[in-house]
């Protein structure tokens, strides 16, 4: 019989990977600060094409990540040897490097924070360790015979299954010690429809924080099947869409986008501030600008991270800040920007808990976790009932937009025209491409059938793919359709 | 605390694990191991912001059990960690249905040419501030701007092995180093270089550059929507290059994805256009003596004067289509090393001249499709970018969005320039070598609003 690790051993191979967190933190007495990360992830992966299981992976790894500041200089050192040789190998590296910035390098201080003491576990019924890689073949299995269901021509089927659960330990030099749990699980999916010679692509992604009941409810198998019929009737039925200045009603999955690209990123502190110039980009948004008009009094667009079994829940960040919704617009009006201690610190505030790390190989930076529009009253149905002629987007592919987070496009995928408050015909790839400010003061109407839609968000060098959702409900926009 | 662990401990345990794995009546194996060191030191405002460094070692494991595709890594290599592990691929491949593609992996023994390594690499993490504060100062040479980028340089002892008998043995270096610089709130510019050797960084030179760009670009205008010519240089088109690359996998063109399916012997592109597959170039950043099964890398023509030749194959995806692997596994997919297109004879000054109505586009990012099937696209210009008309520059613009597809890239290609840039980027994640090049009649749109 092949010797299986009780959770005993498992326990017992955590508490001696702690304490070289114990023998680090005793290297770095002479620093300002330093804050230590241990991470342990497990996860299994399943990648099908055209309904052909081409490989099933799986993996069990820690590693630890340590930033510190000393003479003001911010140095980070990431390992996953656990020996003190190696540990001791690489720390006097990064002191050496750290020792020869001199003057070229920049005095970070962070803002003070409380100090915090947590442990937390996001519950699972169905824990994904505990489910067999069979039944998670299954599962995909049954998302593409769905799919196969919608009688389309479908040229290209591509799942990608992956979950991961990460324990984490985190603790700083103030006193701050936070120990959690996350599983997670991802499904991404892409497909083409061909008819007429023509084809129609579409991908997306749905992921959760939690067990692997939460991504069932998601109920994926019909969403594809759905999507494919409606992709096979574009082709055949869609009309040229129609251009010029219209009413536009976007679903939520577009709102989503919209408020992740053109709010959360702009307002990102470390790209106002510089940081990510060469990578991601700036912003231009100014610190002055908070308070400023940017939008229709309508508008409100909030972070939070604490949505529980949303894809970006966390309730620590990774600088051991307590993580809390944020009101990046309120009321039209920018109201706050997202901050990690060093931001926070140069602009005279205190950090709102948006650092994070992908792995223990990466240093946190500010990050998106859950970004939304807030709902109102109106229903859905209204806004398309009060319309008289305009469009109805439901979902995109192509989209981009500047590194300034200005200029953006929108590509309509499924979307149908409106005629006398009824949806009536498909068009064909409706494209909005407007400036951050003309589109956040075009929104006319907000439902209120809020959606969070799960993202992996890259930014860092090394990229860093994070877990956010992005959403909100349908919006009604008066703007430019080209 | 753990047993010490060193590159002669990792290819110890690697032949472990195979001997071990061997026992279980499996059919294919492959092996990847190594212990990585890496180094990246950040600058942002003229300031460095982080100092970062890494170690890090590994087992991959590639196992296929009467056609069931079992994958992971290790990371822990406790001696009951490997056996779980090993159990673990037995369990886990009890579950999975066959898979039907899979055709085996290459048998070796095979030779191999060895590529060489930057040994003085490691001490240039020390010299990372010099090397920066030069850059920095030759951006600031003609007026103040502000820059920001990284320095980074990496060493990998790596060690391949197969049940097939291939086994390798290799060190890589890579050096990359990126800036950007910005004059006003509208204008800057931006340089990369990426390489295997630190020689070949003239990090002062990249900085000059980025700075005059940066300078140039000052004050920008907006333009009408239409139909231009384009200059791209090296940088944008670094990105849209390495997406007709991946395109050119047999398995992405297997899946039904790729804008190059059906079209092995085709014209794809003008003239003009040739891309090469070069995996044993000596200073470039994605070179290799082998491919993920062991096999020899090779020199390739993927698009030779505008016809497609071939796509990239392994082992598994060459039988699938009765030829041989080019040396380009990727176990499930097949992927290029260094992209290279092949240089032209003139200068940039040359094609400002022949363009009547155009654009020169410096950097680009966000290249999104609308169909891979089609390659329909749109990518963001970045940084500097110059309006031509009646072959002279006339002012920088800002806001534009190019519309195109990777097929009409490549077809409307008219002029390709001399120098080539080895390119690596936050954009690009492998390597590519390229010129500019002078694109005909690409749309150009802009926001309303």
């Amino acid at each position: 019989m092949p010797k299986i690790q009780t959770k005993t051993e498992k326990e017992a191979d955590w508490e001696e990977k702690k304490s070289i967190v114990d023998y680090i933190s005793s290297k770095l007495k002479k620093a300002d600060y330093y804050e230590i990360r241990l991470v342990e992830s497990k996860g299994d992966s399943i990648l099908m094409n055209n309904g052909n299981i081409e490989a099933v992976g799986f993996g069990d790894g820690s590693g630890i990540g340590v930033r510190y500041i000393l003479n003001g200089c911010v140095g980070f050192f990431s390992t996953n040897f656990f020996s003190k040789e190696k540990v001791d190998e690489t720390i006097e590296r990064s002191l050496k490097i750290n020792s020869k910035i001199g003057e070229l390098g920049k005095k970070t201080k962070f803002s003070k924070e409380k100090i915090e003491k947590a442990d937390y576990t996001v519950k699972e019924k169905k824990r994904i360790d505990g489910i067999d890689i069979k039944e998670k073949i299954e599962y995909i299995k049954g998302i593409d015979s769905s799919l196969l269901e919608s009688q389309t021509k479908l040229i290209s089927r591509m799942i990608y299954y992956s979950d991961e659960k990460t324990k984490k330990m985190y603790l700083n030099s103030e006193g701050s010690r936070i120990e959690s749990e996350i599983p997670r699980i991802d499904i991404y999916y892409r497909f083409a429809v061909s008819e007429n010679g023509s084809t129609l692509q579409r991908y997306w992604q749905n992921a959760v924080s939690g067990g692997f009941e939460k991504i069932e409810e998601k109920h994926i198998d019909e969403k594809i099947k759905k999507e494919a019929i409606a992709l096979k009737r574009n082709i055949i039925e869609g009309v040229q869409s129609p251009k010029g200045m219209l009413e536009v009603i976007v679903s939520p999955e577009i709102t989503g986008i919209m408020a992740h690209e053109s709010v959360g990123h702009p307002y990102e502190a470390d790209r106002i501030l510089g940081r990510e110039s060469a990578q991601a980009g700036e912003s231009f948004v100014e610190p002055t600008m908070l308070g400023s008009r940017i939008g229709n009094t309508i508008v409100n667009v909030v972070d939070d991270p604490t949505v529980e079994f949303s894809y970006g829940f966390y309730l620590y960040d990774d600088e051991g800040v307590k993580a809390r919704r944020k009101y990046l617009i309120k009321n039209g009006i920018i109201n706050e920007f997202l901050h990690n201690r060093e931001t926070a610190y140069e602009l005279n505030t205190h950090s709102n808990g948006s650092a994070r790390a992908v792995s223990s190989h990466v240093e946190p930076i500010i990050r998106m976790s859950n970004t939304f529009v807030l709902p109102m009253d109106y229903k859905e149905e209204e806004l398309i009932q009060e319309t008289k002629f305009g469009i109805y987007i439901k979902n995109f592919t192509e989209w981009n937009i500047d590194d300034k987070r200005l200029n953006q496009k929108y590509k309509g995928n499924e979307a149908y025209l409106i005629e006398n408050g009824e949806i009536t015909k498909p068009i064909r790839q409706p494209s909005i491409e407007i400036t951050t400010p003309a589109l956040w003061s075009s929104v006319i109407e907000i439902a209120d059938n809020l959606e969070l839609h799960a993202a992996t968000c890259g930014k860092g060098e090394p990229m860093q793919g994070i877990p956010v959702t992005m959403g909100g409900p349908s919006m009604k926009l008066k703007i430019r359709i080209n | 605390m753990m047993k010490d662990i060193d590159f002669q401990y990792v290819i110890h345990l690697t032949e472990k694990v195979m001997k071990q794995i061997k026992q279980k009546n499996v059919d294919d194996v492959v092996l990847h191991s190594g212990i990585e060191r890496n180094h990246q030191t950040k600058f942002a405002n003229n300031k460095i912001v982080k100092t970062d460094v890494s170690s890090g070692y590994y087992i991959s494991i590639f196992c296929s059990i009467n056609k069931r595709i079992v994958e992971t890594t290790i990371k822990d290599l406790k001696e009951e960690n490997i056996e779980k592990t090993i159990n673990d691929i037995i369990r886990y491949s009890q579950h999975l249905p066959e898979n039907k593609n899979f055709e085996g992996i290459a048998n070796g023994p095979f030779r191999y040419k060895k590529l060489k390594y930057d040994k003085k690499l490691i001490d240039a993490e020390e010299k990372a501030g010099e090397i920066i504060e030069e850059s920095i100062n030759s951006a600031c040479e003609k007026k103040e701007t502000r820059n920001s980028g990284v320095f980074e340089t990496s060493l990998s002892e790596n060690y391949l092995l197969t049940s097939n008998n291939a086994e390798a043995e290799s060190i890589d270096t890579n050096v990359y180093f990126s800036i950007r610089s910005i004059y006003e709130k509208d204008s800057s510019g931006h340089k990369v270089y990426g390489a295997r050797f630190l020689k070949g960084l003239d990090a002062e030179e990249l900085g000059r550059k980025a700075g005059e760009f940066a300078i140039d670009s000052k004050d920008p205008r907006e333009i009408e929507n239409g139909e231009y010519d384009i200059i791209m240089e090296p940088l944008p088109l670094a990105i849209i290059i390495e997406s007709i690359g991946h395109a050119s996998s047999a398995f992405e063109v297997e899946t039904g994805e790729s804008f190059l399916r059906g079209k092995l012997g085709k014209r794809v592109g003008s003239e003009e256009f040739t891309l090469i597959d070069d995996p044993m170039l000596e200073d470039a950043y994605d070179s290799s003596e082998c491919d993920a099964e062991g096999v020899p890398t090779k020199t390739k023509e993927i698009i030779s004067k505008g016809v497609l030749k071939t796509y990239l194959h392994n082992t598994s995806t060459a039988k699938r289509w009765n030829t041989v692997t080019t040396g380009n596994a990727g176990l499930i997919s097949p992927h290029p090393w260094n992209l290279v297109v092949k240089k032209g004879k003139y200068k940039t000054e040359k094609m400002i001249k022949e363009i009547k109505r155009g654009i020169w586009v410096t950097n680009a990012w966000y290249m999104r499709f609308h169909n891979t099937l089609t390659g329909e696209f749109s990518i963001i210009p970045r940084d500097a970018a110059f309006y031509i008309e009646d072959g002279e520059i006339k002012y920088s613009v800002k806001n534009i969005r190019i519309n195109s597809t990777l097929e009409e890239i490549m077809k409307n290609t008219a002029m390709v320039g001399k120098d080539q840039e080895k390119i690596h980027s936050w954009e690009v994640e492998g390597s590519v070598i390229t010129p500019s090049v002078l694109l005909k009649n690409i749309k150009i749109t802009r926001p309303v609003g």
